[in-house]
């Protein structure tokens, strides 16, 4: 029996979890579900839509808990599952056809701030696989390692498309950044920020 | 990038953070590129509920009601009772392949034996099958020794080279290596790789239920349908054109079918072998995949400029671009072989349509009425185009030439009019 669930480790926190304890879960739960509601927010136009799949990712993780076994990070445990099913609701999207706005699954962009619009639609020209890479790495903070082992690419093809998606959005950035610069110094010369 | 994610081992990073310190152009993409990871931190998002969600709390109790028995993980090494059949068992076992190479080994290949050497059991794929390994059937396992000879693989035990217990010589090998083996099917040259077509085209009398049975068919054989046009003009007859996709092995099922359907006009077929094609593209893919490895190699141990370490990266990235495009080639390619292409043109049988209240005369009256007056007006347009494009060229002239012609015939008839 764990001391503290807090300092315990997830691994250790989805094994007591499987032996029974929902305290455990609940920690599980209140340290990902923040998380997992991130990464489908990014990716799915509807913030329920976002919240129904994250819930989904943990009741497929009650449904395993039976089949669970450390062999990886429950990090990348977690976000494959939580991949599959954005992958899936993705597919259904594509055969309904009253819901093409989320077909491709941008970036909502109805209700953000202007100061992000023009940063999702940079990212949303990223080419699809590059965006995804991209994303684990800045906004799930996953290693190269993990990256690689989720999406099932080898470890080079993660540090190339890094980089390349991170050229290409510097690349999309740079004019709305000039254009912004000149836009808000009001007064100035709004010379190029380079 | 690698250093800016915290991907380096210690010595890398340390070599990289001395260059940056050194290197301008360095320090601006570093600065760059931090400053994309800065600027998507900008794309915050609203925070979810700490509660959790009724539905994963219904999945809880329910779960704990089933009071289901948690999945033990079983700890890689077994307790006692499971290590005694591992411990007398693999002993058991390499005694009993032992005393099999014990005692087939001489009598399989003993030089005093008066037959022909016994075949080794060679598997070669069977004809038909293609060349792409994952398809054929297990290689036949053998590996060449220092003098090109051929030995087999796998079952040493049984093939040993002993002969008497002694290693048999590379002469007794060869002798042994060139002796085809006695029962099994000839040697095969690998089946090609042909990627087929078909065209045929047909004449049905019933367009709808001809339409209805292609669909039937496209099931039956396990095709899909690649693209469809169908032409329904208001008079005369419907016409369709597909191109199906049906697995390899259906096509000639599948044009059977389609004869069926109506009167065939035309039929042919095409394959393109594309084994060389395939085979060129996996050296190929080899190759780049090879100098993937020894890009990723110079990299795990470049000690030397970050410039250096950037241009690798550029260039591994363009060698994993070039890979997946080769990927891609060879799924396409491995999809024209798996399904053949099957043009389909299909035509109605055309019936005339008899019209049995004719148009009526007042509309013709009508009409020929309407196209009188527009052809009028069309008439006088063009009638005065004319005057306006060539008008002023024909005043011209004829103010040039009609005086000298006047005076000229005023005076003849003056002259007239005197002799009279």
């Amino acid at each position: 029996m764990m001391s503290s669930y807090e300092t315990a480790s997830d691994e250790s926190l989805m094994l007591e979890f499987q032996a029974g304890s929902r305290v455990a879960f609940d920690e599980l739960y209140s340290r990902y579900n923040g998380p997992l509601y991130g990464f489908f927010r990014r990716r799915v136009q509807s913030p329920q839509r976002a919240e129904d799949l994250a819930q989904d990712t943990f009741l497929a993780v009650i449904r395993g808990a039976t089949r669970y076994e450390p062999r990886a990070l429950l990090r990348t445990y977690l976000y494959g599952i939580a991949l599959k099913l954005l992958m899936a609701d993705r597919r259904q999207q594509r055969r309904e056809p009253a819901s093409t706005l989320e077909i491709t699954a941008e970036p909502s962009a109805n209700h953000a701030p202007e100061t992000t619009l023009w940063l999702q639609q940079a990212i949303a020209k990223l080419d699809e696989t590059d965006r995804e890479v991209l994303m684990l790495r800045e906004y799930e903070q996953l290693s190269y390692s993990e990256i690689a082992e989720l999406l099932r690419i080898p470890i080079n093809t993660v540090r190339s498309r890094l980089f390349r998606s991170r050229t290409a959005l510097r690349d999309h950035l740079r004019p709305e950044q000039r254009n912004r610069t000149s836009i808000g110094t009001l007064g100035n010369t709004g010379g190029d920020q380079d | 990038m690698a250093y800016l994610d915290g991907e380096l081992r210690v010595e890398q990073a340390t070599a990289v953070a001395a260059h940056l310190g050194n290197c301008s152009d360095c320090q601006r993409l570093a600065a760059d590129l931090k400053q994309v990871s800065e600027a998507l931190m900008s794309w915050e998002i609203e925070p979810a509920s700490d509660e959790i969600a009724p539905a994963v709390a219904t999945a809880l109790d329910r779960s704990e009601a089933k009071d289901v028995q948690p999945h033990k993980v079983r700890p890689r090494f077994s307790s006692s009772r499971r290590i005694w059949p591992w411990v007398f068992g693999v002993p058991i076992a390499g005694l009993a392949l032992l005393l099999l190479f014990i005692g087939v080994a001489p009598r399989s290949f003993s030089h005093r034996a008066a037959g022909p050497v016994p075949p080794m059991q060679y598997q070669y794929p069977a004809v038909g099958e293609s060349l792409v390994p994952d398809r054929a059937r297990s290689a036949p396992g053998v590996a060449a020794d220092s003098n090109g000879l051929f030995h087999g693989l796998g079952d040493h035990a049984r093939n040993s080279f002993s002969v008497d217990g002694q290693p048999i010589t590379d002469q007794q090998s060869k002798a042994f290596s060139n002796q085809p083996p006695a029962g099994l099917p000839a040697t095969r040259p690998p089946a090609p790789m042909i990627a087929r077509t078909a065209d045929i085209t047909l004449t049905a009398r019933d367009f709808a239920k001809t339409r209805a049975a292609l669909d039937e068919i496209l099931r039956r054989r396990q095709g899909y349908m690649g693209q469809l046009n169908v032409r329904t003009p208001t008079e005369g007859s419907r016409s369709l054109t597909a191109t199906l996709r049906v697995s390899a092995d259906q096509l000639d099922p599948a044009l059977a079918d389609l004869r069926t359907l109506g009167r065939v006009q035309s039929e042919s077929q095409s394959g393109e072998e594309v084994s060389a094609q395939y085979v060129d593209l996996e050296a190929r893919l080899q190759n780049a995949r090879n100098t993937e490895e020894r890009l990723t190699a110079l990299l795990r141990q470049q000690t030397g400029k970050l410039s250096d370490v950037l241009a690798v990266e550029t260039e591994s990235s363009r060698v994993r671009g070039e890979i997946e495009s080769m990927e891609a080639e060879k799924k396409l390619l491995d999809t024209r072989i798996t399904f053949a292409t099957l043009n389909v043109t299909i035509s109605e049988e055309f019936k005339a349509q008899i019209k049995m209240v004719p148009d009526s005369i007042v509309s013709r009256f009508r009409n020929a009425a309407i196209d009188g007056y527009q052809s009028a007006i069309s008439g006088l347009i063009a009638f005065l185009l004319f005057l306006v494009a060539y008008g002023p060229s024909l005043l011209l002239w004829t103010a040039i030439v009609f005086p000298p012609i006047w005076l000229l015939w005023k005076r003849w008839r003056r002259e007239r009019a005197k002799a009279a």
